[in-house]
């Protein structure tokens, strides 16, 4: 745990700074707009490609705070052993720090962004692990190109299901019956019955569901 | 607007210098310290209307020179910079007496906005 905590503190740091440095980019992007906006009439001829270059400093800035935020909320994770936490936003923070994994393997998470708000009380590190465990065997035996959406629901037993399915279920049905076999669905059972959870895998329709148990509804 | 008169305190002094330029460039007559001490120092002969303050800084904190503010000229709003992706220290540092926070990479048009809204109060 306490190297957990270790982890956690410096990569917390490190995102603070990373928000200086995004901060020093915004203004130094903005001043250089500010003296772009003193040029009157056509006076320099290269004045619309500084406005699309200053504008594109800006969206990386605003994609690096997106980024850094998410990035400082799972650093923090392990401060508590059990915290109350939206599971949409859960998915939307591992769903954004696993874009570049699921870039490199050609595959697109979409979260359903009217799922609202269930709150879940788990180990906050677990949980992580576990939506990203589902992510990653996803990746793995998904093909380039595609899709996978990914929403989340409570029933009246206060079950909350995340679901993940995939767009193209032809293709999958194959792939999907390896899945249990695999070590990395071994791993991801571990994980889900350490927080009293289950999950399930269904090649006919290309779905893997997690049912979770809230940590106060046990 | 012209005779606003803002204090910036942050130890990253790229950032210091180039926001304080274009609050100068929207009217907004500014001053930069780049440490708590430096603010202090300046703050006693030169009173501003409003403090921009980052919260986390070597040697004084933030949350110490905002206290120290308070002891010098009570009543100045002191508006608090923080680059940590979570509201904890902007929350404790307007129990303590801060006027607002904003979170870095910050909006200029916020900052002014949260300014003229400081100066109102």
């Amino acid at each position: 745990m306490k190297e957990t905590l270790f982890m956690g503190r410096i990569t917390a740091t490190v995102t603070h700074e990373i928000k200086n440095v995004l901060a020093i980019i915004r203004e130094s992007g903005g001043l250089m707009e500010d003296f772009l906006n003193m040029v009157e009439g056509d006076n320099f001829k290269y004045k619309d490609r500084f406005h699309k270059i200053i504008s594109n400093i800006e969206d990386q800035v605003v994609r690096g705070d997106a980024i850094s935020t998410l990035l400082n909320r799972f650093a923090h994770s392990p401060d508590a052993d059990v915290a109350s936490e939206n599971v949409p936003d859960l998915l939307d923070q591992m769903i954004v720090l696993s874009a570049r994994l699921a870039k490199a393997k050609e595959i697109v998470f979409k979260s359903d962004k009217d799922s609202g708000v269930i709150l879940i009380s788990s180990d906050p590190i677990r949980i992580r692990m576990l939506i990203f465990q589902a992510m990653d065997v996803l990746m793995n035996y998904c093909k380039p190109g595609q899709t996978i959406l990914v929403n989340s629901k409570v029933n009246d037993s206060k079950l909350i299901t995340i679901e993940f399915s995939v767009d193209s279920k032809t293709q999958v049905l194959q792939e999907f019956e390896q899945i249990i076999l695999s070590d990395q669905w071994k791993d991801l059972i571990s994980t889900v019955e350490s927080l009293d959870s289950k999950a399930f895998i269904n090649p006919e329709n290309g779905t893997l569901r997690l049912e979770l148990r809230s940590n106060d509804n046990r | 607007m012209g005779s606003l008169k803002v204090m910036l305190v942050d130890d990253e002094q790229e950032f210091a210098i180039t926001l304080a330029e274009r609050l100068r460039m929207r009217g907004i007559e500014t001053n930069t310290a780049f440490d708590g001490e430096e603010a202090l120092k300046l703050i006693v002969g030169d009173k501003p209307d409003v403090v921009v303050l980052d919260i986390m800084m070597p040697g004084m904190s933030g949350l110490q020179v905002l206290g120290k503010i308070a002891e010098i000229h009570p009543g100045i709003p002191v508006i608090l910079l923080t680059g940590i992706g979570s509201t904890t220290e902007g929350i404790a540092g307007m129990k303590i007496g801060a006027h607002d926070y904003l979170m870095k990479p910050i909006q200029i048009e916020e900052l002014i906005d949260k300014i003229r809204a400081a100066v109102k109060k």
